[in-house]
């Protein structure tokens, strides 16, 4: 390739500099994907924002009767960012949050499930909590499912899930089911 | 390797000096690349968010951001952390720095606390005081 060029044309080739290039380039990708790389704390948000409506509306294991009631506002009453968590817009501006919670009578659940200790996919039937029951983007749920699953599906969303046991103020056996999920990604 | 009866060739010279200029600037690139800022920068957006998030209405929050100071060093301290609506913007130096939303209403203020004085310019604390309100 080079055997029959003198001087200069020996060295500066054009194949060198095709070398360098892709030298050049490997470095730029190697350190483009560690400096990109994403520290995930999806699912921790979820949990947050959870944790958030639970101490706002259980107090000593008792549910605020408030919010039972039609015409509660939770976004109000927990100093939670109303246009951001109902937000859904679509494709790349899609929403960055959902929230969904039902309220449930213990006996209209799966009681055998609940004295096994299960504390997950319980079931149960008639929620009691008045609608809105959601908000945000719905199909995080089936999202979230898909990314537990599929550990490659980082365009996911993650969520989290919870269910309590609470007292209404007649003492009724309650169980409250919540579910957040995030998909927010840092921006630039 | 390079010489002939009159010493190094000029073609060569300049192939040695494009080689060491580019292995040059490669090296710079990686040193700057590797110092962790656009690192810092997305973790502590994200854990001023997270902290904004689960803190309770009327709450103070001392966040130790000793680490980011290193990598940011002198300039005005003001610019490093700021609340934009309800984002939290962390700037080390690396393009304008990165967002990451909050999902809490309360009124939030995030600052460095002057504690002093030298020499006629203010002397801040390493911690970040973080005020989350109603």
């Amino acid at each position: 390739m080079i055997a029959n060029k003198k001087g200069g044309e020996k060295y500066l080739s054009i194949w060198w500099f095709f070398v360098l290039i892709v030298i050049a380039a490997g470095i730029v990708v190697a350190v483009i994907a560690f400096n990109g790389a994403d520290v995930n704390i999806k699912e921790l948000e979820a949990d947050i924002l959870i944790t958030r409506v639970v101490d706002c509306v259980v107090d000593n294991g008792y549910i605020n009767e408030e919010f039972l009631k039609p015409g509660f506002d939770i976004f109000q009453n927990c100093y939670l960012n109303k246009e951001l968590i109902i937000y859904q817009g679509e494709g790349k501006n899609r929403g960055d949050y959902y929230l969904a919670y039902e309220v449930y009578e213990l006996d209209k659940c799966n009681n055998d499930d609940f004295r096994l200790g299960k504390t997950t996919n319980l079931e149960c039937e008639n929620p009691i909590n008045p609608e809105p029951r959601s908000f945000g983007v719905a199909n995080f749920v089936n999202e979230c499912k898909l990314s537990k699953v599929m550990k490659e599906a980082r365009e996911y969303p993650l969520c989290s899930e919870r269910y309590i046991y609470v007292l209404d103020k007649d003492n009724r056996k309650l169980i409250f089911h919540l579910i957040a999920g995030s998909n927010q990604k840092i921006k630039s | 390797m390079f010489k002939n009866k009159r010493g190094l060739l000029p073609e060569e010279i300049i192939f040695l000096l494009l080689n060491l200029v580019f292995f040059v600037v490669m090296l710079l690139f990686i040193i700057n690349s590797t110092n962790g800022k656009a690192v810092y920068e997305q973790a502590y957006a994200k854990q001023i968010a997270l902290l904004i998030d689960e803190a309770k209405p009327d709450t103070t929050i001392l966040l130790d951001m000793q680490n980011a100071l290193k990598l940011y060093g002198n300039k005005d301290r003001r610019e490093m952390v700021k609340i934009i609506g309800s984002g939290v913007k962390v700037t080390l130096g690396v393009s304008g720095g990165r967002v990451y939303n909050f999902f809490s209403s309360a009124n939030v203020k995030a600052e460095f606390m002057q504690i002093g004085e030298e020499n006629g310019k203010p002397v801040y604390s390493k911690y970040l005081t973080i005020d989350v309100t109603k």
